[in-house]
């Protein structure tokens, strides 16, 4: 496959779309001709065409095979993702930012910290050599990801920091990352630092169409610190901005993700409030039909996208109604954890930049996430909200 | 024929007044005939280093010594402000302490202040004079470099706040980073020159500094074309594993170069692992040569703008950085440049 310095141009601008998952966004760009004649577009191919479709020595290979990487990666389909990124890879040919990039993500997701730190921090190397400040600035924001769900929110502040600063001025995703900063302060517990920053990241994202999804972030974000706070009276004034909310949700595949996060947080609460109550009780009975519900309703947001979140939420429900789970969901547990076992298991030769060893100090050695999101019975469950990203 | 030493007044007496009295006992071109600090206890000890010199706790009547043809001043931060028309009405040449102002506009206030008078000023800062710094510069010649980091940390404990001037962000003027992180701000700027701030994130404790507070740790990402550097300066530092409750105290530069990576503390430089350079890493010697090179200047009368233009950039990357991480919190910096 011989790529045209246009093809090329257009496979950028869809990569950059994809890496910053406006995957609907594409979608419509694709549709509306703006990568050309939606039936032969290389993007449009590329969005559903397997990998034998790519010619292994054309020129801009690398960038497609990683474009198709993000096009499997964003729908869960990791192993084939991983496979389309390590291809690129062992190319060598100039694009190496964008495929470690893309394993990096992928480890993360599978909750191989390691592995993802050791990619994301190649992937920095590299963009760092090229000054694709848009791919570091992705990185950073990635290992963000990695060190707060491995709880180091002070390192990881740093991390969406310096994402934030890499950013061009007036990038959407700003708000995005206050809700990180957020996130991180929030499980410094600096509750009055973090609330007012989503609450303002809230108004501000619901009074801009482009945001509007944002707005639905810093709502689950807010949530979820009322639970892991058990601060009751954020839960209900977020329920209450929830109730008057007369804004439609017009990009509900995005907001999947927080939407599932709120609905668990509901389940929370209602897992609080029934503990409180005598056994046998009218009202404890209602609040188990009424959490039930929740988590069903957040198993089917994650069941798409977000095969982890989804047996989580599958999980909880077994362990809510039987006390504990059944081997089906051990298994399912078991499979999803050797996801990330991708033998031969590669990591980048080269050491990372003087500048971003510090991330390398800092110790993941603790938190392994399908062991943790497994384990334990269900009060103490709503404390693992602290291990995803909103 | 030797030439006769440079006669020095020295004011402020504490620990970087104690330095520079170190420095002076070892070189052999200045020699200080006046001390200057308003507590007696503090200018008694100077004394009993130094020995035969004139003793005063009143800055104007120190400024009136007769021999005077030099003055090192080692002052709390706040302190110039008050002083400094009176300094420079004296009209000899300056060895400043570091910073040269609480903020950017404190320090080109003094600048012009001082240029007003035609006071030529030196900024005091040791690592620039130190053997292992000027080593690891002249390894650097010629060389394309990638990256560079530099990290100090005072090991001192980040909770307890400091019961001195230095505890209160309007007399100090910032914490950790206009502290020890302008010296290793200043020594990269001496290693590869200035570089642009991308980010900085400045912290009490486990929280980000709000700007009414002394931020105890500070990073800072910057860049000058293709080179890329980092900055790491805290008051505590990684937890002692053989001393609970206590910090390490480190000090290390780290330059990626297409040869590979130097690291360098001040008592040895390395080329990729390999140790190339060792150094006594006290500051005697470099406050020494700090002082013969004032004298240097003095004797030729031949002050250089970039003894002290050289760290407005630094300044500014400091106030940069403050900027930066004011996006947090809402309340401005305290402290004003005098206008």
């Amino acid at each position: 496959m011989n790529l045209t310095s246009d093809e090329i141009i257009q496979l950028k601008q869809a990569f950059n779309l994809y890496h910053l998952a406006e995957w609907e966004e594409l979608r419509r760009r694709v549709e509306a001709g703006s990568f050309g004649d939606p039936k032969t577009s290389l993007v449009a191919r590329l969005m559903t065409k397997s990998l034998e479709d790519v010619d292994e020595h054309g020129k801009g290979t690398e960038l497609a095979l990683c474009l198709h990487g993000f096009y499997l990666y964003y729908q869960a389909k990791y192993e084939e993702s991983f496979d389309s990124f390590w291809s690129a890879h062992q190319r060598q040919s100039g694009w190496g930012s964008w495929s470690a990039l893309g394993l990096g993500k992928v480890y993360s997701d599978l909750g191989k910290w390691e592995q993802a730190r050791l990619w994301l921090c190649e992937s920095l190397r590299l963009a760092r050599q090229d000054a694709d400040f848009d791919r570091m600035a992705e990185c950073y924001g990635a290992l963000g990801e990695v060190l707060l769900r491995t709880q180091h929110p002070t390192e990881a502040y740093e991390l969406f920091s310096t994402d934030a600063a890499l950013l061009p001025p007036g990038s959407g995703e700003r708000l995005r990352l206050k809700n990180y900063q957020a996130l991180c302060l929030g499980r410094l517990r600096k509750s009055e630092l973090a609330e007012p920053m989503l609450f303002e990241g809230y108004y501000s994202a619901q009074n801009g169409a482009q945001n509007a999804a944002s707005a639905t972030f810093s709502l689950a974000s807010l949530m979820t610190l009322s639970v892991l706070h058990r601060n009751r009276v954020l839960y209900e004034r977020v329920k209450d901005i929830q109730a008057n909310n007369s804004h439609s949700d017009t990009v509900e595949s995005i907001t999947q993700m927080p939407r599932g996060i709120m609905a668990v947080c509901d389940a929370a609460w209602c897992w609080f409030d029934r503990d409180a109550l005598p056994l046998g009780s009218q009202q404890r009975a209602a609040l188990d039909d009424k959490g039930l519900m929740a988590l069903h309703d957040a198993s089917q947001c994650f069941e798409a996208k977000y095969p982890i979140e989804h047996r989580w939420g599958v999980s909880l429900i077994e362990r809510w109604q039987e006390g504990q789970q059944s081997v089906d969901s051990h298994a399912a547990w078991s499979k999803l954890s050797q996801r990330g076992d991708r033998p031969p298991s590669p990591s980048p030769v080269s050491p990372p930049s003087i500048i971003d060893r510090w991330v390398f100090d800092v110790d993941l050695s603790g938190g392994d996430l399908i062991q943790e999101l497994s384990s334990g019975d269900v009060s103490e469950a709503w404390n693992k909200l602290r291990l995803f990203m909103i | 024929m030797p030439k006769p030493l440079i006669r020095l007044g020295l004011i402020g007496l504490n620990n970087q007044g104690k330095e520079h009295l170190q420095g002076a006992l070892l070189s052999k071109r200045v020699q200080i005939v006046a001390l200057c600090d308003r507590d007696p206890e503090t200018l008694e000890k100077g004394c009993a280093i130094l020995g035969d010199v004139a003793t005063y706790t009143s800055h104007s009547e120190f400024l009136a010594h007769p021999q005077l043809e030099g003055i090192i001043l080692a002052l709390p931060h706040q302190v110039y402000e008050d002083i400094w028309d009176d300094v420079v009405a004296v009209g000899v040449p300056l060895l400043k302490e570091k910073p040269l102002g609480r903020t950017l506009s404190e320090a080109q206030s003094f600048l012009s202040r001082a240029r007003a008078n035609a006071v030529p000023i030196v900024t005091a800062i040791q690592r620039r004079m130190h053997p292992t710094y000027v080593n690891l510069k002249e390894c650097l010649e010629g060389q394309t470099i990638n990256a560079v980091t530099a990290m100090l940390h005072l090991g001192f404990d980040p909770a307890k706040k400091p019961d001195n001037w230095r505890g209160d962000p309007v007399r100090a003027g910032g914490g950790a980073l206009l502290d020890s992180g302008y010296h290793m701000i200043d020594l990269v700027h001496y290693l590869i020159g200035s570089f642009e701030v991308i980010h900085a994130n400045l912290w009490v404790h486990e929280a980000p500094a709000l700007s009414t507070m002394l931020e105890t740790d500070a990073t800072l990402m910057g860049r000058v074309g293709s080179t890329w550097v980092r900055v790491e300066s805290r008051v505590g530092g990684r937890p002692d594993p053989d001393r609970k409750g206590k910090f390490l105290k480190q000090e290390r530069v780290e330059v990626e170069t297409c040869r590979g990576i130097y690291t360098a503390s001040r008592d040895a430089i390395s080329l990729n692992g390999e140790e190339i350079w060792t150094s006594d890493r006290s500051w005697d010697q470099s406050m020494c040569l700090q002082l013969d090179h004032f004298e240097d200047r003095i004797q030729e009368d031949s002050f250089d703008d970039a003894d002290v233009w050289d760290q407005v950039p630094v300044m500014r990357v400091i106030e940069q950085a403050y900027g930066f991480a004011q996006q947090v919190g809402p309340i401005p910096r305290p402290v004003g440049g005098s206008t």
